[in-house]
């Protein structure tokens, strides 16, 4: 079975190291990450991910516009986007349905288990998709 | 005689004899006529020598018995005879004699003194004067009378003679003129009067001294200083033959009635003026309830001139609708017996009492309408011309009444626009408080936000870090050490949380819930650690309680959040009572009210207000942070409720929640 390619995009260049590392020591997922928006979008061009985990506070261009240009682009647009942000708070996951503009998204801080629980729960639907 | 005899020749003896003779008839006879007694009498014995017929019939004896007697016998005061005989004096105006009956009476005696056949005598020819005696005595004392009479009568009293000089002046004229009363007699009054005095009652005197009597009133100059004002009466003095002998002066210092008088004049013309001019209905009444006198005033009330309204019944004058109730006119209808306008009029006649403002109404017909009129109503009882009367007035304070009405009814709106604006002004304080209350929390929001979003980051690095270290060993004190790690991160991630949701403030979506069902699932989340601290939860719920419209997420951190704070007060072990009860809040809205009670620690009163400010903990260890109440209360205002805590120290603290049944009512009724 291919590895997953995971794609995160975040300014916090520590915060990218250590999700790859514990991403990666699972053996089931290649983790690509980018700290900045506009490499994002040419990161996730070039690969295309089964997901991107995408922050939204960052510098020159944030997560929204990300994620706007990838949807608007169709080789990107069927991506899975899960937004990971520390602008939201846990208990609104619940509370809104998780949903930012109707996309899911986690907040920070996030325990390893938890992106590992959000990729299995988005990448056998895409697989479907994709049939 | 003597001497004659002397003369007489012995050739002529007889013829002499014969005209001796003749003559002595002759000197008999007249000494015989004089009306006096006549008496000779030698000096030196005494002896009377001869008498005529007066002294005979003065003194009661014969003329031989007078004869046979000394003149001191005659005498009442025998001593005084004898010197007055030594001294041979010719005229004694008062000696006493003795008649022979004993009776003593005043004689005046005129002496001739002589020889008598060789010796020294005297003729004594005495008159009795004892009528004359009686006459000037009378005159005496009628004069004295008079002056006593005119010296102690408040005028001034003369007696002018047509010559114009004063023969009588009583005392008052030392006063007047300032010179003894003697030295006034006997002037003229032209000199006792002065110029300028004289000038002024001399046509007076002129009408006084041809017989006709003068009465006048003049000022005139006062020896002391100064004018006075005098009546003046000059009676003329008219003898038996119609001629003026003089006048008679009876002058009066009129100078203090007359100022008096003006005194009185200007005070009648003040009262009078204030009579006429009070806006006061002012009338004299009889006890026959009858009016004699009106002030201008009250005729222009009334429409009626004032001697139209004399003899009229006060309420004919007035136009009282109730005068012709009876055809006997007012004072006859069946309400004239409750008339307090009649009643207390006369009530003051007959009584005396006076009464002062009191209030009455009365109607009057006022061109064909009856028109209600208030009145002040105040009597006094005079008295004149021996007939008891009441002085009635009568202010008309309709006007001020109304006035005084409206301005009560301006001044209850006025009062009642106050407390809606102190109301108002408390309100806005209160909302003002809030805003800087929700100002410093939106700042503060918008500082946690950031600190937040600034912690969560290198706190998910921490948290990713020590997820793959922990994986990555298998040394237990590193993996355990790891653990210790990821848990104080967690509890750092917490502190963020909770300061979010203070700072969030998000408005809450409502459903509809049962405020027992909540309470008990917030309950669910902290029940373990209650049993582990052995607290005993009792529940005394209102079981038809009605549903409230609530965030029910938020209501439920809210009750975590007091039976956190509960539980933390009650370390040893105690009794949690939940009570829910139905009710209406203070806008009249129905609510429900929760109330946590716990047997805890309690809070110290100077704690008490702070208990709500956000970051304001009195928890030691690391497991506050200081915006459990804070975050509450803010979540129970959003819903429009409110929350209550009382505490006393040792005993435990009570929390009550209250929350309106349809918070939307409340967002209307504070938009609106």
């Amino acid at each position: 079975m291919d590895k997953k390619k995971i794609l995160l995009i975040d300014d916090e260049e520590d915060f990218c190291f250590f999700v790859k590392l514990n991403l990666e020591k699972t053996r089931k997922y290649q983790v690509f990450t980018a700290t900045d928006g506009m490499e994002g979008i040419r990161l996730a061009r070039q690969i295309k991910p089964d997901l991107i985990f995408l922050d939204i506070v960052m510098p020159n261009i944030d997560g929204g516009q990300v994620a706007e240009i990838l949807l608007d682009d169709e080789p990107t647009s069927t991506i899975p986007i899960v937004f990971v942000t520390a602008v939201v708070k846990k208990d609104e996951l619940s509370g809104r349905g998780g949903k930012i503009g109707g996309r899911d998204f986690i907040a920070k801080p996030v325990k390893p288990e938890t992106l590992i629980k959000r990729i299995e729960q988005y990448c056998p639907i895409q697989k479907e998709w994709r049939r | 005689m003597e001497k004659r005899s002397s003369k007489s020749t012995p050739g002529n003896a007889e013829k002499n004899q014969s005209a001796i003779q003749e003559s002595e008839e002759q000197y008999r006879l007249i000494f015989n006529l004089v009306s006096d007694a006549i008496f000779l009498i030698d000096n030196e014995t005494g002896q009377i020598l001869e008498v005529n017929k007066a002294a005979s019939s003065l003194y009661g004896y014969s003329r031989e018995e007078l004869l046979s007697m000394n003149h001191r016998d005659v005498s009442a005061e025998p001593e005084r005879t004898r010197e007055a005989t030594l001294k041979e004096m010719t005229v004694v105006p008062l000696r006493y004699h003795r008649k022979k009956d004993g009776a003593v009476f005043p004689v005046e005696i005129t002496a001739t003194h002589l020889m008598w056949k060789g010796r020294k005598s005297h003729l004594a020819a005495i008159r009795d004067i004892t009528e004359r005696n009686k006459i000037e005595d009378a005159l005496r004392k009628s004069e004295e009378t008079i002056r006593v009479i005119t010296d102690n009568v408040p005028a001034f009293v003369s007696y002018i003679d047509k010559n114009g000089f004063y023969r009588f002046a009583n005392k008052r004229y030392e006063e007047w003129f300032g010179i003894p009363v003697t030295e006034i007699t006997g002037k003229h009054y032209q000199e006792v009067l002065g110029l300028r005095a004289h000038e002024k009652v001399k046509p007076y005197m002129e009408s006084a001294l041809s017989g006709r009597q003068a009465s006048f009133e003049t000022l005139l100059d006062y020896a002391l200083g100064g004018e006075r004002w005098v009546h003046g009466e000059y009676i003329p003095d008219i003898d038996t033959r119609r001629d003026v002998q003089g006048f008679f002066a009876m002058v009066t210092d009129i100078t203090a009635s007359k100022r008096t008088e003006k005194a009185i004049r200007n005070q009648e013309k003040e009262l009078r003026s204030i009579y006429d001019n009070a806006p006061l209905i002012m009338m004299l009444v009889d006890k026959e309830w009858k009016i004699r006198k009106t002030n201008a005033f009250t005729s222009n009330f009334v429409g009626r001139a004032e001697d139209e309204t004399i003899n009229m019944r006060c309420g004919e004058a007035l136009n009282c609708i109730h005068a012709l109730d009876s055809p006997k006119g007012c004072g006859f209808g069946p309400f004239c017996r409750e008339c307090m306008l009649r009643l207390t009029a006369l009530n003051t006649i007959e009584t005396g009492r006076d009464c002062k403002e009191v209030e009455i109404n009365m109607s009057f017909s006022n061109k064909r309408q009856a028109q209600s009129t208030i009145f002040l109503l105040s009597t006094t009882r005079l008295e004149i011309k021996g007939r008891p009367m009441a002085l009635v007035s009568m202010q008309d304070i309709t006007e001020r009444k109304h006035a005084e009405e409206r301005l009560r009814m301006l001044l209850y709106e006025l009062e009642g626009k106050n407390r809606e604006l102190i109301k108002a002004y408390e309100e806005l304080k209160m909302s003002e408080s809030m805003l800087v209350q929700s100002k410093k929390m939106a700042s503060l929001g918008q500082l946690s936000a950031g600190i937040a979003h600034e912690l969560k980051n290198p706190l998910s690095i921490i948290l990713q870090g020590i997820a793959y270290v922990q994986s990555s060993v298998e040394d237990g004190t590193l993996i355990d050490a790891c653990d210790r790690i990821k848990k104080s991160a967690i509890r750092a991630d917490l502190v963020i949380q909770n300061l979010l949701s203070f700072s969030r403030q998000e408005p809450p979506s409502f459903t509809e819930d049962d405020i027992n069902a909540l309470i008990e699932e917030a309950l669910t989340m902290v029940e373990h650690q209650m049993s582990l601290r052995n607290i005993q939860v009792i529940r005394n719920y209102f079981l038809h309680i009605p549903k409230v419209r609530v965030d029910s997420n938020q209501i439920k951190e809210v009750f975590i959040n007091i039976f956190i704070n509960a539980a933390d007060a009650m370390k040893y072990g105690g009794t949690i009572t939940l009570t829910t009860k139905a009710g209406i809040d203070k806008d009249g809205e129905p609510c429900v009210r929760a109330v946590i009670e716990d047997t805890g620690t309690g809070i110290p009163d100077e704690i008490l207000k702070n208990v709500f400010d956000p970051f304001f903990t009195t928890k030691t260890d690391s497991e506050g942070t200081g915006l459990g109440l804070s975050i509450t209360k803010g979540i129970v205002e959003r819903h429009h409720g409110s929350i209550a805590i009382s505490s006393e120290e040792g005993k435990g603290t009570t929390v009550t929640i209250t929350l309106p049944c349809n918070p939307f009512e409340k967002e209307s009724h504070y938009n609106g």
